[in-house]
Protein backbone atom coordinates (compact mmCIF):
# COMPACT_ATOMS: atom_id res chain seq x y z
CA UNK A 1 0.00 0.00 0.00
CA UNK A 2 2.79 2.36 0.95
CA UNK A 3 4.57 1.44 -2.27
CA UNK A 4 1.48 2.33 -4.20
CA UNK A 5 1.31 5.79 -2.62
CA UNK A 6 5.01 6.25 -3.22
CA UNK A 7 4.51 5.31 -6.86
CA UNK A 8 1.52 7.65 -7.19
CA UNK A 9 3.34 10.60 -5.67
CA UNK A 10 6.50 10.04 -7.65
CA UNK A 11 4.71 9.85 -10.97
CA UNK A 12 1.91 12.27 -10.17
CA UNK A 13 2.83 14.69 -12.97
CA UNK A 14 2.94 11.96 -15.55
CA UNK A 15 -0.28 10.42 -14.26
CA UNK A 16 -2.12 13.73 -14.41
CA UNK A 17 -0.69 14.34 -17.88
CA UNK A 18 -1.86 10.91 -18.99
CA UNK A 19 -5.30 11.42 -17.45
CA UNK A 20 -5.81 14.81 -19.11
CA UNK A 21 -4.64 13.57 -22.50
CA UNK A 22 -6.98 10.61 -22.16
CA UNK A 23 -9.83 13.01 -21.42
CA UNK A 24 -8.91 15.13 -24.47
CA UNK A 25 -8.77 12.05 -26.70
CA UNK A 26 -12.18 11.01 -25.45
CA UNK A 27 -13.55 14.51 -26.10
CA UNK A 28 -12.17 14.55 -29.65
CA UNK A 29 -13.65 11.19 -30.54
CA UNK A 30 -16.90 11.76 -28.70
CA UNK A 31 -17.42 15.14 -30.32
CA UNK A 32 -16.79 13.77 -33.77
CA UNK A 33 -19.28 10.95 -33.55
CA UNK A 34 -22.09 12.64 -31.64
CA UNK A 35 -23.80 15.79 -32.73
CA UNK A 36 -25.25 16.63 -29.35
CA UNK A 37 -22.38 18.54 -27.78
CA UNK A 38 -24.11 21.83 -28.39
CA UNK A 39 -23.14 23.27 -25.06
CA UNK A 40 -19.38 23.15 -25.67
CA UNK A 41 -19.55 24.50 -29.19
CA UNK A 42 -19.91 27.90 -30.77
CA UNK A 43 -23.70 27.79 -30.51
CA UNK A 44 -23.31 28.13 -26.75
CA UNK A 45 -25.10 31.36 -25.74
CA UNK A 46 -22.11 33.15 -24.27
CA UNK A 47 -19.72 32.21 -27.05
CA UNK A 48 -22.25 33.15 -29.69
CA UNK A 49 -22.91 36.44 -27.94
CA UNK A 50 -19.23 37.37 -28.17
CA UNK A 51 -19.14 36.28 -31.79
CA UNK A 52 -22.22 38.35 -32.56
CA UNK A 53 -20.69 41.48 -30.98
CA UNK A 54 -17.44 40.96 -32.86
CA UNK A 55 -19.37 40.49 -36.05
CA UNK A 56 -21.40 43.62 -35.49
CA UNK A 57 -18.21 45.67 -35.80
CA UNK A 58 -16.62 43.61 -38.55
CA UNK A 59 -19.74 43.79 -40.72
CA UNK A 60 -19.36 47.50 -41.37
CA UNK A 61 -16.43 46.67 -43.57
CA UNK A 62 -18.52 44.22 -45.57
CA UNK A 63 -21.43 46.55 -46.33
CA UNK A 64 -20.60 47.15 -50.01
CA UNK A 65 -20.57 43.47 -50.83
CA UNK A 66 -23.73 42.88 -48.78
CA UNK A 67 -25.54 45.56 -50.74
CA UNK A 68 -24.43 44.05 -53.98
CA UNK A 69 -25.54 40.63 -52.83
CA UNK A 70 -28.97 41.89 -51.76
CA UNK A 71 -29.60 43.82 -54.90
CA UNK A 72 -28.71 40.81 -57.01
CA UNK A 73 -31.12 38.77 -54.96
CA UNK A 74 -33.86 41.35 -55.39
CA UNK A 75 -33.30 41.26 -59.08
CA UNK A 76 -33.68 37.51 -59.13
CA UNK A 77 -36.85 37.59 -57.04
CA UNK A 78 -38.42 40.24 -59.20
CA UNK A 79 -37.74 38.31 -62.33
CA UNK A 80 -39.25 35.21 -60.75
CA UNK A 81 -42.30 37.19 -59.69
CA UNK A 82 -42.75 38.48 -63.20
CA UNK A 83 -42.47 34.97 -64.55
CA UNK A 84 -45.11 33.77 -62.12
CA UNK A 85 -47.48 36.55 -63.04
CA UNK A 86 -47.27 35.52 -66.64
CA UNK A 87 -47.73 31.85 -66.05
CA UNK A 88 -50.52 32.09 -63.44
CA UNK A 89 -50.16 28.52 -62.33
CA UNK A 90 -53.33 26.56 -61.74
CA UNK A 91 -53.99 25.70 -58.14
CA UNK A 92 -52.71 22.22 -57.48
CA UNK A 93 -51.38 20.64 -54.28
CA UNK A 94 -48.09 19.79 -55.93
CA UNK A 95 -47.53 23.48 -56.55
CA UNK A 96 -47.99 24.40 -52.91
CA UNK A 97 -44.64 25.52 -51.63
CA UNK A 98 -42.86 22.56 -50.07
CA UNK A 99 -40.07 24.62 -48.53
CA UNK A 100 -40.15 27.54 -46.16
CA UNK A 101 -37.19 29.88 -45.94
CA UNK A 102 -35.96 31.58 -42.80
CA UNK A 103 -33.36 34.33 -43.14
CA UNK A 104 -30.45 34.18 -40.67
CA UNK A 105 -27.26 36.08 -40.14
CA UNK A 106 -23.87 34.42 -39.95
CA UNK A 107 -22.11 35.39 -36.72
CA UNK A 108 -19.07 33.16 -37.04
CA UNK A 109 -17.45 31.33 -39.91
CA UNK A 110 -14.28 29.37 -40.58
CA UNK A 111 -12.58 28.48 -43.87
CA UNK A 112 -9.17 27.01 -43.40
CA UNK A 113 -9.63 23.92 -41.31
CA UNK A 114 -10.48 20.47 -42.56
CA UNK A 115 -13.81 20.66 -40.71
CA UNK A 116 -15.36 24.07 -41.01
CA UNK A 117 -18.45 25.30 -39.20
CA UNK A 118 -20.49 28.47 -39.13
CA UNK A 119 -22.77 29.86 -36.46
CA UNK A 120 -26.06 31.57 -37.30
CA UNK A 121 -28.33 33.75 -35.17
CA UNK A 122 -31.46 31.62 -35.43
CA UNK A 123 -32.17 28.69 -33.12
CA UNK A 124 -34.75 26.40 -31.60
CA UNK A 125 -37.07 29.31 -30.78
CA UNK A 126 -37.22 30.19 -34.48
CA UNK A 127 -37.98 26.60 -35.43
CA UNK A 128 -34.51 25.58 -36.55
CA UNK A 129 -33.86 21.86 -36.14
CA UNK A 130 -30.81 19.64 -36.49
CA UNK A 131 -30.42 18.39 -40.06
CA UNK A 132 -32.03 21.35 -41.84
CA UNK A 133 -30.30 22.66 -44.94
CA UNK A 134 -28.68 26.09 -45.22
CA UNK A 135 -28.39 28.02 -48.49
CA UNK A 136 -27.21 31.46 -49.46
CA UNK A 137 -28.71 33.49 -52.25
CA UNK A 138 -25.98 32.16 -54.52
CA UNK A 139 -25.83 28.48 -53.64
CA UNK A 140 -25.83 25.67 -51.12
CA UNK A 141 -23.99 26.37 -47.84
CA UNK A 142 -24.39 23.47 -45.39
CA UNK A 143 -26.47 21.63 -42.85
CA UNK A 144 -27.46 22.38 -39.23
CA UNK A 145 -25.33 20.42 -36.76
CA UNK A 146 -26.53 21.62 -33.36
CA UNK A 147 -29.09 24.13 -32.07
CA UNK A 148 -29.57 26.10 -28.89
CA UNK A 149 -32.44 28.47 -28.15
CA UNK A 150 -31.20 31.40 -30.20
CA UNK A 151 -28.25 30.13 -32.23
CA UNK A 152 -27.30 27.17 -34.39
CA UNK A 153 -24.01 25.64 -35.48
CA UNK A 154 -23.90 24.71 -39.15
CA UNK A 155 -21.57 22.18 -40.76
CA UNK A 156 -20.44 23.98 -43.88
CA UNK A 157 -19.82 22.27 -47.22
CA UNK A 158 -16.15 22.87 -46.37
CA UNK A 159 -16.06 19.75 -44.20
CA UNK A 160 -14.28 16.54 -45.03
CA UNK A 161 -17.30 14.38 -44.25
CA UNK A 162 -20.05 16.32 -46.02
CA UNK A 163 -21.30 15.23 -49.42
CA UNK A 164 -24.15 16.75 -51.40
CA UNK A 165 -26.40 14.77 -53.74
CA UNK A 166 -26.06 16.75 -56.96
CA UNK A 167 -26.91 16.61 -60.63
CA UNK A 168 -25.59 18.12 -63.82
CA UNK A 169 -28.14 20.73 -64.78
CA UNK A 170 -28.13 20.26 -68.55
CA UNK A 171 -28.65 16.48 -68.69
CA UNK A 172 -29.90 15.58 -65.18
CA UNK A 173 -27.15 13.03 -64.55
CA UNK A 174 -26.65 12.57 -60.81
CA UNK A 175 -23.32 12.94 -59.07
CA UNK A 176 -21.87 13.88 -55.67
CA UNK A 177 -20.19 17.10 -54.55
CA UNK A 178 -17.42 16.86 -51.97
CA UNK A 179 -15.00 19.56 -50.83
CA UNK A 180 -11.39 19.01 -51.96
CA UNK A 181 -10.02 20.15 -48.56
CA UNK A 182 -7.43 22.39 -50.21
CA UNK A 183 -9.21 25.58 -51.18
CA UNK A 184 -12.45 27.05 -49.83
CA UNK A 185 -13.50 28.01 -53.33
CA UNK A 186 -13.32 24.57 -54.91
CA UNK A 187 -14.80 21.09 -54.66
CA UNK A 188 -14.51 17.71 -56.37
CA UNK A 189 -17.37 16.20 -58.31
CA UNK A 190 -17.50 12.46 -57.70
CA UNK A 191 -19.18 9.56 -59.46
CA UNK A 192 -19.37 11.09 -62.91
CA UNK A 193 -18.87 8.26 -65.44
CA UNK A 194 -16.41 8.67 -68.31
CA UNK A 195 -19.19 8.48 -70.88
CA UNK A 196 -20.92 11.56 -69.47
CA UNK A 197 -20.83 14.69 -71.58
CA UNK A 198 -19.49 17.25 -69.10
CA UNK A 199 -17.79 20.46 -70.12
CA UNK A 200 -16.11 23.34 -68.36
CA UNK A 201 -18.69 25.95 -67.19
CA UNK A 202 -21.52 23.43 -66.87
CA UNK A 203 -23.70 24.19 -63.85
CA UNK A 204 -24.07 21.71 -60.98
CA UNK A 205 -27.28 21.84 -58.94
CA UNK A 206 -28.66 19.91 -55.99
CA UNK A 207 -30.65 16.82 -56.89
CA UNK A 208 -33.08 17.19 -54.00
CA UNK A 209 -32.91 13.46 -53.29
CA UNK A 210 -31.67 14.05 -49.77
CA UNK A 211 -34.66 16.38 -49.08
CA UNK A 212 -32.26 18.72 -47.27
CA UNK A 213 -31.87 21.21 -50.10
CA UNK A 214 -34.53 22.17 -52.63
CA UNK A 215 -34.25 20.53 -56.01
CA UNK A 216 -32.20 22.33 -58.67
CA UNK A 217 -30.61 24.78 -56.27
CA UNK A 218 -27.22 25.88 -57.64
CA UNK A 219 -24.03 24.52 -56.06
CA UNK A 220 -21.20 25.36 -58.41
CA UNK A 221 -19.75 25.54 -61.87
CA UNK A 222 -17.34 23.05 -63.47
CA UNK A 223 -13.79 24.38 -63.54
CA UNK A 224 -11.84 21.52 -65.12
CA UNK A 225 -12.54 18.00 -66.41
CA UNK A 226 -9.87 15.35 -66.92
CA UNK A 227 -9.90 11.64 -67.63
CA UNK A 228 -8.35 9.40 -65.02
CA UNK A 229 -6.79 6.37 -66.75
CA UNK A 230 -7.10 3.93 -63.85
CA UNK A 231 -10.62 4.86 -62.99
CA UNK A 232 -13.99 4.64 -64.67
CA UNK A 233 -14.97 8.08 -63.37
CA UNK A 234 -14.00 11.52 -64.60
CA UNK A 235 -11.85 13.74 -62.43
CA UNK A 236 -13.84 16.96 -62.08
CA UNK A 237 -13.04 20.16 -60.21
CA UNK A 238 -15.78 22.70 -59.60
CA UNK A 239 -15.99 26.21 -58.19
CA UNK A 240 -18.64 26.97 -55.55
CA UNK A 241 -21.18 29.66 -56.37
CA UNK A 242 -21.25 30.59 -52.69
CA UNK A 243 -18.33 32.71 -51.60
CA UNK A 244 -17.73 31.18 -48.16
CA UNK A 245 -15.31 33.95 -47.25
CA UNK A 246 -18.03 36.60 -47.51
CA UNK A 247 -21.10 34.87 -46.09
CA UNK A 248 -23.36 37.29 -44.24
CA UNK A 249 -26.99 36.30 -44.77
CA UNK A 250 -28.13 32.74 -45.26
CA UNK A 251 -31.49 30.96 -45.38
CA UNK A 252 -32.54 28.02 -43.26
CA UNK A 253 -34.72 25.60 -45.23
CA UNK A 254 -37.68 23.97 -43.55
CA UNK A 255 -39.01 21.09 -45.56
CA UNK A 256 -42.70 20.92 -44.73
CA UNK A 257 -43.00 17.40 -46.10
CA UNK A 258 -39.91 15.99 -44.38
CA UNK A 259 -41.94 13.89 -41.93
CA UNK A 260 -44.15 12.51 -44.66
CA UNK A 261 -41.20 11.54 -46.84
CA UNK A 262 -39.29 10.06 -43.90
CA UNK A 263 -42.20 7.90 -42.81
CA UNK A 264 -42.74 6.71 -46.38
CA UNK A 265 -39.07 5.79 -46.70
CA UNK A 266 -39.06 3.96 -43.36
CA UNK A 267 -42.07 1.92 -44.49
CA UNK A 268 -40.22 0.91 -47.63
CA UNK A 269 -37.18 -0.11 -45.63
CA UNK A 270 -39.14 -2.27 -43.18
CA UNK A 271 -40.82 -4.03 -46.10
CA UNK B 1 -0.74 39.26 -6.57
CA UNK B 2 1.01 36.78 -8.79
CA UNK B 3 -2.15 34.69 -9.00
CA UNK B 4 -4.18 37.71 -9.97
CA UNK B 5 -1.81 38.65 -12.77
CA UNK B 6 -1.95 35.06 -14.03
CA UNK B 7 -5.73 35.18 -14.14
CA UNK B 8 -5.65 38.50 -15.98
CA UNK B 9 -3.17 37.20 -18.52
CA UNK B 10 -5.27 34.03 -19.01
CA UNK B 11 -8.35 36.09 -19.83
CA UNK B 12 -6.46 38.62 -21.94
CA UNK B 13 -4.78 36.01 -24.14
CA UNK B 14 -7.98 34.01 -24.49
CA UNK B 15 -9.99 37.09 -25.50
CA UNK B 16 -7.28 38.38 -27.81
CA UNK B 17 -7.03 35.01 -29.54
CA UNK B 18 -10.73 34.42 -30.10
CA UNK B 19 -11.76 37.99 -30.89
CA UNK B 20 -8.93 39.22 -33.07
CA UNK B 21 -6.56 36.49 -34.15
CA UNK B 22 -9.00 33.68 -34.86
CA UNK B 23 -9.63 34.86 -38.37
CA UNK B 24 -6.07 35.61 -39.33
CA UNK B 25 -4.65 33.34 -42.00
CA UNK B 26 -1.54 34.42 -43.87
CA UNK B 27 -1.69 33.20 -47.49
CA UNK B 28 -4.58 30.94 -46.38
CA UNK B 29 -1.90 28.68 -44.88
CA UNK B 30 -0.31 30.10 -41.75
CA UNK B 31 -2.29 30.50 -38.52
CA UNK B 32 -1.40 32.25 -35.33
CA UNK B 33 -2.07 30.65 -31.95
CA UNK B 34 -0.61 33.37 -29.78
CA UNK B 35 -2.61 32.23 -26.74
CA UNK B 36 0.30 29.84 -26.30
CA UNK B 37 2.16 32.82 -24.79
CA UNK B 38 0.11 32.31 -21.67
CA UNK B 39 1.74 28.92 -21.09
CA UNK B 40 5.13 30.15 -22.29
CA UNK B 41 5.38 33.09 -19.91
CA UNK B 42 4.30 31.41 -16.67
CA UNK B 43 7.08 31.45 -14.02
CA UNK B 44 9.80 28.83 -14.43
CA UNK B 45 9.35 27.32 -10.96
CA UNK B 46 5.61 26.78 -11.30
CA UNK B 47 4.19 23.55 -9.88
CA UNK B 48 4.05 21.05 -12.79
CA UNK B 49 0.60 19.84 -11.74
CA UNK B 50 -0.79 23.37 -11.77
CA UNK B 51 0.87 23.95 -15.15
CA UNK B 52 -0.90 20.88 -16.58
CA UNK B 53 -4.28 22.01 -15.26
CA UNK B 54 -3.79 25.55 -16.60
CA UNK B 55 -2.79 24.10 -19.98
CA UNK B 56 -5.91 21.99 -20.08
CA UNK B 57 -8.10 24.93 -19.04
CA UNK B 58 -6.68 27.24 -21.70
CA UNK B 59 -6.90 24.62 -24.45
CA UNK B 60 -10.45 23.73 -23.48
CA UNK B 61 -11.62 27.36 -23.59
CA UNK B 62 -10.00 27.85 -26.99
CA UNK B 63 -11.65 24.66 -28.22
CA UNK B 64 -15.10 25.93 -27.35
CA UNK B 65 -14.60 28.94 -29.59
CA UNK B 66 -12.92 26.99 -32.38
CA UNK B 67 -15.47 24.13 -32.35
CA UNK B 68 -12.64 21.63 -32.04
CA UNK B 69 -13.46 20.09 -28.68
CA UNK B 70 -10.39 18.37 -27.22
CA UNK B 71 -7.84 19.14 -29.92
CA UNK B 72 -6.33 22.35 -28.52
CA UNK B 73 -6.68 20.98 -24.99
CA UNK B 74 -4.68 17.87 -25.92
CA UNK B 75 -1.88 19.94 -27.47
CA UNK B 76 -1.78 22.41 -24.57
CA UNK B 77 -1.54 19.60 -22.03
CA UNK B 78 1.34 18.17 -24.06
CA UNK B 79 3.04 21.57 -24.01
CA UNK B 80 2.50 21.91 -20.26
CA UNK B 81 3.98 18.47 -19.72
CA UNK B 82 7.02 19.09 -21.91
CA UNK B 83 7.79 22.64 -20.72
CA UNK B 84 9.81 21.73 -17.59
CA UNK B 85 11.77 19.18 -19.65
CA UNK B 86 12.57 21.76 -22.29
CA UNK B 87 13.63 24.43 -19.84
CA UNK B 88 16.00 21.97 -18.13
CA UNK B 89 17.31 20.88 -21.55
CA UNK B 90 18.28 24.42 -22.56
CA UNK B 91 19.36 25.51 -19.08
CA UNK B 92 22.03 28.22 -19.15
CA UNK B 93 25.37 27.29 -17.49
CA UNK B 94 24.51 29.15 -14.27
CA UNK B 95 21.09 27.51 -13.89
CA UNK B 96 17.90 29.44 -13.20
CA UNK B 97 17.49 31.87 -10.32
CA UNK B 98 14.55 31.56 -7.94
CA UNK B 99 11.46 33.38 -9.17
CA UNK B 100 12.87 33.82 -12.67
CA UNK B 101 10.41 34.31 -15.50
CA UNK B 102 11.02 33.07 -19.05
CA UNK B 103 11.02 36.53 -20.63
CA UNK B 104 13.20 37.68 -23.47
CA UNK B 105 14.55 40.62 -21.48
CA UNK B 106 15.66 38.32 -18.67
CA UNK B 107 16.81 35.22 -20.51
CA UNK B 108 18.32 36.79 -23.63
CA UNK B 109 17.20 36.57 -27.25
CA UNK B 110 18.96 33.33 -28.17
CA UNK B 111 17.55 31.33 -25.26
CA UNK B 112 14.09 32.78 -25.73
CA UNK B 113 13.86 32.07 -29.46
CA UNK B 114 14.99 28.45 -29.07
CA UNK B 115 12.50 28.04 -26.22
CA UNK B 116 9.64 29.52 -28.24
CA UNK B 117 10.39 27.51 -31.36
CA UNK B 118 10.57 24.23 -29.43
CA UNK B 119 7.30 24.85 -27.58
CA UNK B 120 5.41 26.02 -30.66
CA UNK B 121 6.61 22.98 -32.59
CA UNK B 122 5.41 20.67 -29.83
CA UNK B 123 2.04 22.42 -29.92
CA UNK B 124 1.49 22.93 -33.66
CA UNK B 125 2.63 19.60 -35.12
CA UNK B 126 0.14 17.43 -33.19
CA UNK B 127 -2.51 20.15 -33.57
CA UNK B 128 -2.46 20.07 -37.35
CA UNK B 129 -2.05 16.30 -37.49
CA UNK B 130 -5.07 15.66 -35.26
CA UNK B 131 -7.06 18.29 -37.07
CA UNK B 132 -6.39 16.71 -40.50
CA UNK B 133 -7.30 13.34 -38.96
CA UNK B 134 -5.36 11.10 -41.31
CA UNK B 135 -2.26 10.92 -43.44
CA UNK B 136 -3.68 11.95 -46.80
CA UNK B 137 -2.61 15.48 -47.70
CA UNK B 138 0.27 14.94 -45.25
CA UNK B 139 2.64 17.29 -47.03
CA UNK B 140 -0.04 20.00 -47.11
CA UNK B 141 -0.65 19.57 -43.38
CA UNK B 142 3.07 19.71 -42.62
CA UNK B 143 3.43 22.84 -44.73
CA UNK B 144 0.59 24.50 -42.80
CA UNK B 145 2.14 23.44 -39.49
CA UNK B 146 5.60 24.68 -40.47
CA UNK B 147 4.38 28.10 -41.63
CA UNK B 148 2.19 28.45 -38.56
CA UNK B 149 5.12 27.66 -36.26
CA UNK B 150 7.05 30.53 -37.83
CA UNK B 151 4.03 32.84 -37.70
CA UNK B 152 3.14 32.14 -34.08
CA UNK B 153 6.77 32.31 -32.90
CA UNK B 154 7.28 35.66 -34.60
CA UNK B 155 4.19 37.11 -32.95
CA UNK B 156 5.25 35.73 -29.55
CA UNK B 157 8.69 37.34 -29.89
CA UNK B 158 7.07 40.58 -31.05
CA UNK B 159 4.84 40.53 -27.96
CA UNK B 160 7.93 40.23 -25.80
CA UNK B 161 9.47 43.31 -27.36
CA UNK B 162 6.20 45.24 -27.13
CA UNK B 163 4.80 44.40 -23.71
CA UNK B 164 7.48 42.73 -21.58
CA UNK B 165 10.38 45.14 -21.82
CA UNK B 166 12.38 45.48 -18.65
Amino acid sequence: MQLLFLFLSRYRTFLLFFLLEFLCGWLIIHNNSYQSAAFFSSSNQFVAYIDAKRNYVANYFLLPSINEDLSRQNEKLMSELAQLKIERLKYDSSFLPQYEYLAAKVVNNSLFRSRNYLTINKGKKDGVEVGMGIISSLGVVGKVKAVTDYYATVTSLLHNEIQVASRIKKNNIICTTKWDMLDYREADLLEVGRHVDLKVNDTIVSSGYSQVYPENYPIGIVKSVSVNKNNSFLKVKMTFFTDFSALVYVYVIKNKRQKEIDSLQTTTITD
Amino acid sequence: MNNLSSVISFITYLAFQVIFIRHWALFDLAFCFVYLSFLLFLPLQINPLLLLLLGFGMGFCIDIFYDTLGIHAACCVLVAYMRPRITSLIKPSGGYDVGMKPYLSIMGAQWFIIYTLLITTIHHLPLFMIEAWGANLLSFTLLKAFLSIIFTSSVVVMFQYLFYRS
